[in-house]
């Protein structure tokens, strides 16, 4: 049942990206954020991390500098679970901060200015918000084409990390960096 | 439908409706079960396909990519049965489709929320969901092409060729095939068919097969066999009835002639009863007549005693027929000489033979024969032929008599040179009544009895009769044959010397014979009594003397050789008597030298004859000395 509400919120999210497009969706409530956080909970299925870095009992998304998709994560994750086990979302000031988390979101601003060199070579899914996130060293990278985000991948980044991502994710990127199989 | 009535015509029809209907029943058998596989298989395919859809455009779905999932969709044209792929989001709306050329675009808006497979008569529509992390990302549609006419019509077009094949197959294999069912069938109806035409029953069809047809063609055969014994029972008994019908028609004419002969018969008894009547009459007449002299009266009487013997031989014969014919004339057998025999026949009809100046020859074997047989019977039926002989011939005809013996029987041949017989009458001549036509208006008359009761005579003593002749005036020939168990003489030889008696119509003597071998004495006096000798027989010299001066015999035949006296010395003695100065005295010796001759004529012979005797010659003798001394 909670399984079906989270979906309903979800689809709910992307009904109204879809069908009104970003501004407009923004206008409406349904911010850039909560399509980001979508994403961003989305992201999880199609990326495999290591196992011995499964020590956490619970699947934690490190947010820095996005206190709006922290917002969105907040009321989507509570009671679901992500790779079986109960997610959670956690505002980060520092990278110092980010733990045991699997995902980190770096958002637009300020905070694109910081050194990832510390996080890159951790298995952490680091998805930035910028147009030289890649180059920062994240794994994933919004970009809002037409209106609409997408999002661009680094496999250099991920084998880095030690991370697999999910060819089907590849199929849907705006574009992909440094693979092996690209 | 001409062809449905022969044999061959109706397995034709079997085999090709049976393969009809095979064919049918496994046509639709298969179509159903390949429809059934073809449905299944091809939702199959078409949910795997959705399947694999669904996989590939999840991620799309998950990050709102419509490019992606445009291009997804248009993977599909690849799949020509595919005509529509669309792609809903989760609240139901159009995310992306894929539409073939010349087919309707998918609703705007999907248009039931339930899933699965729906399939019309040309589509199959199905809906799956598609679910990611356990996420409902959307909805996928597919339309795609079912095409069931068309299986249906390939699959019918294939079914009609394989079975167009199979009906050829089958037709040039049952024809092929049912010669050897038809063959002996259309032989067998060919046989039937000239068993009607020509009503052969001899015709038979040939089993080549061991199966039923065999059977039947078995069980044709032996009804054949069947109406053949039949039509040739048939035949038969209708030979047979033909036959019957010829022996009853030939048994009525023989009734009838029977009863025509009977008439005649009794009118013939009637006239022969009433003919001495006439002279019997005027006898009377005459016996009452005062002036009738002695003479005249004696005449009279003559008359009248010769006219009742004739009728008291006529009854005695009817009266014998009669018996015969019933069964119960008893034979009184005896033994007696054949020739003492013959010379009584012959005795019975001399006064015929004599009358009508006859000659008669007899010819005896010259052993002697004795027989066993009713000699009063044999006698009379041998007199009868005689009589007969003699009656049927001209004055001054020949009549022979001759008894012959071979090794089956004893015959008594009577031959004359008298008015014979026609080849006609001669099958019936020893049947009662039946006196020769030609023969009735003869002076002697007659019941025409005489050769029935010849016959029944002979009869009686196990012999037969019969009659040939050459025809109408050349005379006839009866015999009566005898079989040789009638004789019973001990001295039976194979072959029988013939001696020959000829008898004349000349003058009569009275003979007396002497011989001690009684069998000599009562053989030569039989010849001549015969001959028509009044015969005295003695047996010693003694006997010749005695007899001699009592009887006055006319001629002496001595024997030479005898116990009480000699020939010679009998002979003496006779001469001395008055009574022996006249009489011819005859020697007869086993000898005849010169010295014996003379010595007999010393003695006082007239004669000397050696043994055996040739009756002929005895006969000249005796009738020279007779006709010298003037008898008749």
């Amino acid at each position: 049942v909670s399984l079906s509400s989270t979906t309903r919120a979800i689809l709910t999210m992307l009904c109204v990206t879809v069908a009104t497009g970003g501004p407009a969706a923004a206008a409406d409530g349904y911010s850039e954020d909560a399509v980001k956080a979508a994403f961003l909970y989305r992201f999880a299925g199609y990326v495999e991390w290591p196992p011995e870095t499964a020590v956490d009992p619970s699947f934690t998304i490190a947010v820095l500098c996005a206190d709006g998709v922290v917002r969105e994560l907040a009321r989507l994750l509570p009671g679901h679970g992500i790779k079986s086990r109960p997610a959670q979302v956690r505002t980060i000031k520092s990278l110092r901060e980010l733990g045991d988390a699997r995902i980190l979101y770096v958002g637009p601003g300020h905070c694109s200015e910081l050194s990832l060199t510390g996080v890159t070579s951790r298995p952490v899914l680091v998805v930035t918000d910028n147009d030289r996130g890649l180059d920062q060293g994240s794994e994933i990278n919004f970009l809002l084409v037409d209106r609409r985000l997408r999002f661009e991948v680094s496999l250099s980044a991920a084998d880095r990390a030690g991370l697999k991502i999910s060819s089907e994710l590849l199929s849907v990127a705006l574009r992909v960096q440094g693979g092996r199989l690209r | 439908m001409r062809w449905l009535n022969t044999v061959r015509g109706k397995l034709m029809a079997v085999v090709l409706l049976t393969t009809a209907l095979a064919l049918v029943v496994a046509g639709i058998t298969m179509l159903t079960h390949d429809l059934s596989v073809y449905r299944q298989s091809w939702v199959s395919d078409l949910s795997t396909e959705a399947s694999i859809l669904a996989l590939s455009t999840a991620p799309a779905l998950a990050f709102d990519d419509h490019e992606v999932a445009q291009r997804n969709l248009s993977a599909m044209r690849a799949r020509a049965a595919v005509l529509v792929a669309a792609l809903y989001s989760p609240d139901g709306t159009l995310y992306a489709s894929f539409v073939r050329q010349g087919a309707s675009p998918p609703a705007s808006r999907i248009p039931t929320a339930v899933l699965g497979t729906h399939i019309s008569a040309q589509y199959v529509d199905l809906s799956q969901p598609v679910v990611f992390n356990a996420e409902r990302l959307g909805t996928i549609y597919l339309r795609a092409r079912y095409d069931l006419m068309g299986r249906i019509t390939a699959y019918l077009s294939i079914f009609a060729l394989v079975t167009l094949l199979s009906m050829l197959v089958a037709l040039a294999l049952s024809t092929a095939l049912q010669k050897i069912i038809t063959r002996p069938l259309d032989e067998m109806a060919t046989v039937a068919r000239q068993v009607v035409d020509r009503r052969d029953y001899s015709l038979r069809a040939h089993a080549t097969t061991q199966d039923e047809i065999g059977l039947v063609v078995a069980a044709f055969n032996s009804m054949l066999d069947e109406v053949q014994s039949r039509a040739r029972a048939l035949e038969q008994s209708n030979t047979a009835l033909t036959g019957e019908v010829a022996d009853r028609q030939a048994a009525e004419e023989a009734l009838r002639e029977a009863d025509r002969r009977k008439d005649e018969f009794l009118a013939t008894l009637a006239h022969e009863l009433r003919n001495p009547l006439a002279p019997i009459r005027h006898a009377v007449k005459l016996l009452e007549a005062p002036g009738a002299n002695d003479r005249q009266r004696q005449w009279g009487r003559e008359v009248i005693a010769r006219q009742v013997q004739r009728m008291a031989l006529l009854l005695d014969d009817l009266l014998d027929v009669s018996r015969i014919t019933r069964g119960r004339l008893d034979l009184k057998k005896d033994y007696v000489e054949l020739a003492s025999l013959v010379a009584s026949a012959v005795e019975t009809a001399r006064p015929l033979i004599d009358s009508k100046q006859h000659i008669l020859q007899i010819e005896l074997p010259t052993e002697p024969l004795e027989l066993e047989v009713d000699p009063l019977r044999l006698s009379q039926a041998l007199s009868n032929l005689l009589t007969n002989a003699a009656k049927y011939t001209d004055a001054q005809g020949q009549i022979l008599l001759r008894v012959s013996l071979d090794a089956q029987r004893l015959t008594l041949l009577v031959k004359d040179s008298g008015i014979g017989l026609s080849p006609a009458a001669i099958p019936r001549l020893f049947e009662m009544f039946s006196q020769i036509d030609s023969a009735i208006d003869r002076a002697e008359g007659g019941l025409g009895i005489g050769l029935a009761l010849v016959k029944g005579l002979v009869a009686l003593h196990g012999g037969t009769v019969e009659a040939r002749s050459s025809g109408a005036g050349h005379g006839s020939e009866f015999s009566i044959h005898l079989p040789r168990s009638v004789i019973i003489s001990r001295r039976l030889t194979a072959e029988v010397e013939q001696s020959v008696v000829v008898t004349v119509a000349g003058p009569r003597g009275k003979v007396m014979v002497v011989d001690d071998n009684r069998d000599a004495a009562d053989t030569l006096s039989l010849v001549l009594r015969m001959s028509g000798h009044e015969v005295l027989v003695g047996h010693s010299g003694k006997d010749a003397l005695e007899l001699g001066s009592r009887e006055h015999p006319d001629a002496i035949i001595l024997d030479i050789g005898m116990p009480d006296m000699t020939g010679y010395e009998a002979a003496r003695r006779v001469r001395r008597e008055a009574w022996g100065r006249q009489v011819l005295l005859v020697a007869v010796t086993g000898w005849g030298q010169e010295d014996d001759k003379e010595k007999a004529r010393a003695a006082g012979f007239d004669r000397h004859l050696t043994k055996p005797i040739d009756p002929n010659q005895l006969e000249d003798v005796l009738t020279a000395f007779l006709a010298a001394a003037g008898r008749h």
